[in-house]
């Protein structure tokens, strides 16, 4: 236990020194903000645009899909913002700065979460945000403390759904160096995938989405659960409770997978 | 003679370039199939049971959200990192020491690379149009003027480019600027929607800007959306537009051009 507090204050120390770096570059910092939030936005004003003429898709009106996108996009800041540096693992390797986060007593993924100097992260939260305030105020939300506990604990499971996708390709970039097209596949079609009701899908590719690729438990099945939508999923409704659980499994086997590759690492020669 | 030439290397260096990172071509063909697939099934869920809304019927918004989806891939260009990057190591230096103008310089590069993407995107349209639809252009018409459109949208999308990439050398790094532009421009270039489902103030500010005409324009062009006198119209704006960014970007050249002696190399 106190191997794990150890830990997490070192996290909290590095993060906030990345972020002071971040903050020295002060011309870029409004740009890199914008940027995440124009990037996430853009997907939301073809969601406004497109109810603004028809009122509703798949049955879900504004104020829902807002809710499911905008849940979406929280869980997918709270990562960001917490693991952002992982995504830079081949970086790392390349210019050997990881063999030297092994020489350092601090556990290896949290200094890789660390060494950013990204603001992106901050734009997708404050984007996040705003969306999910239009969905608090359009749509009738239960708030009773049951469902907003619940509603915490499917975001951190979403966090941690997306995060294990990240620390599972890190894990493959010990091996094959160069990720970045793979990564690039997997985030864009969680990003896609993950902030509209699947249920424009048939039953198959529902089933796909939950099975296969899990991108329907981030955000689809429980803001279907907590809006009351479960009558039209394709799968079974209890899943809708299942974010908490499938993240936390998903995470720990990718940060076992990637520690079992780390055992291999060989360098690339510095 | 010899200035073609040397243009005309750069090109090829581009498309070299590009075939290098065969890794990122998949992904972005991967990336532009995932988005047909969800963007199509997101309309066809909103029109359920309606023929047609706004005067498009759902068979021709497939197509529209198919091409457009299609075109809009060549928004997304390495060539402002590649400019920002050489302004930042020095680089650029050699770009304009050379005899060529550095515009053009440019240019030559986005052209090559933009070669490989239409090259790509010709390639998995058969794909594109299982995953979407697809089906021949409204006319004969509509059919001949679709290419004129593109070859003038891809201009306009040039110039911004450029523009854009001439950023770095006040600002240095440009990342926040482009990944800007990129999403911007390309909702309203109605990449994602057509312009004429846009809300009333939005689809005024669409219109009022030049992104319509990489995307919108050849796409509503070859569903027949826009026809006879507003095509050609639409063809006469562009060029206009074209003329004035083109103007734009040799001014910003020229003060760029000074800062670098500033900058120091």
């Amino acid at each position: 236990m106190a191997e794990i507090r150890r830990e997490i204050r070192l996290y909290l120390k590095l993060r906030r020194a990345a972020l002071r770096g971040a903050m020295q570059y002060r011309g870029n910092i409004l740009m890199m903000v914008l940027a995440g939030a124009a990037y996430q936005g853009s997907g939301f004003a073809f969601v406004w645009a497109l109810l603004h003429t028809f009122g509703t898709v798949a049955g879900w009106g504004l104020g829902q899909i807002a809710f499911l996108y905008g849940m979406r996009l929280l869980s997918h800041a709270l990562w960001l913002v917490t693991l952002d540096g992982v995504m830079q693992v081949d970086y790392a390797i390349r210019e050997g700065h990881l063999d030297r986060m092994l020489l350092r007593p601090v556990n290896v993924l949290s200094q890789l979460a660390t060494t950013t100097r990204s603001l992106l992260p901050f734009g997708d939260l404050s984007m996040a945000i705003v969306v999910f305030g239009v969905a608090v105020s359009v749509a009738d939300l239960d708030w009773s403390p049951g469902s907003v506990a619940f509603l915490v604990l499917a975001v951190i499971g979403g966090a941690m759904i997306e995060g294990s996708v990240a620390v599972t390709i890190a894990g493959f970039s010990v091996r094959v160096l160069d990720t970045w097209a793979y990564r690039l596949m997997m985030f864009d079609a969680m990003d896609t995938l993950g902030s509209y009701p699947l249920s424009i899908f048939g039953s198959g590719m529902q089933r796909t989405l939950t099975y296969v690729l899990p991108v329907a438990f981030v955000a689809f099945l429980p803001a279907s659960v907590i809006l009351g939508r479960t009558g039209q999923l394709a799968v079974p409704a209890w899943l809708g409770y299942a974010t908490p659980v499938v993240g936390a499994t998903l995470f720990t086997v990718a940060y076992r997978f990637w520690r079992r590759q780390l055992r291999g690492y060989q360098g690339v020669g510095h | 003679m010899s200035v073609l030439r040397g243009y005309t290397a750069y090109v090829r260096t581009a498309v070299a370039i590009r075939l290098q990172y065969r890794s990122t071509i998949l992904a972005s063909v991967v990336v532009t199939l995932v988005w047909i697939l969800l963007v199509t099934r997101v309309w066809s869920a909103a029109f359920q049971g309606r023929e047609v809304v706004a005067g498009l019927t759902l068979e021709s918004t497939v197509v529209y959200l198919t091409l457009a989806s299609l075109q809009a891939a060549v928004i997304n260009t390495p060539v402002t990192w590649i400019m920002s990057s050489r302004v930042r190591s020095g680089e650029v230096l050699f770009d304009v020491s050379r005899p060529l103008g550095y515009p053009g310089q440019m240019l030559a590069l986005q052209a090559g690379q933009s070669m490989i993407q239409v090259a790509v995107m010709v390639l998995v349209t058969p794909v594109a149009g299982l995953l979407g639809g697809l089906s021949g252009p409204a006319g004969l018409t509509a059919g001949l003027l679709y290419p004129v459109a593109l070859v003038l949208g891809w201009v306009l999308n040039a110039l911004l480019t450029l523009l854009i990439g001439l950023s770095a050398f006040w600002t240095v790094d440009n990342v926040g600027i482009t990944v800007l532009y990129r999403f911007v421009a390309a909702f309203l270039a109605g990449a994602t929607v057509p312009l004429i489902f846009f809300p009333g103030p939005l689809r005024t500010l669409a219109e009022a800007l030049p992104f319509r005409f990489v995307v919108y324009q050849p796409a509503a062009i070859y569903i027949g959306q826009v026809d006879g006198a507003e095509a050609l119209g639409g063809f006469a704006l562009s060029l206009a537009w074209i003329v004035i960014l083109a103007g734009v970007v040799g001014l910003t050249w020229r003060r760029a051009y000074r800062r670098i002696v500033v900058h120091g190399g």
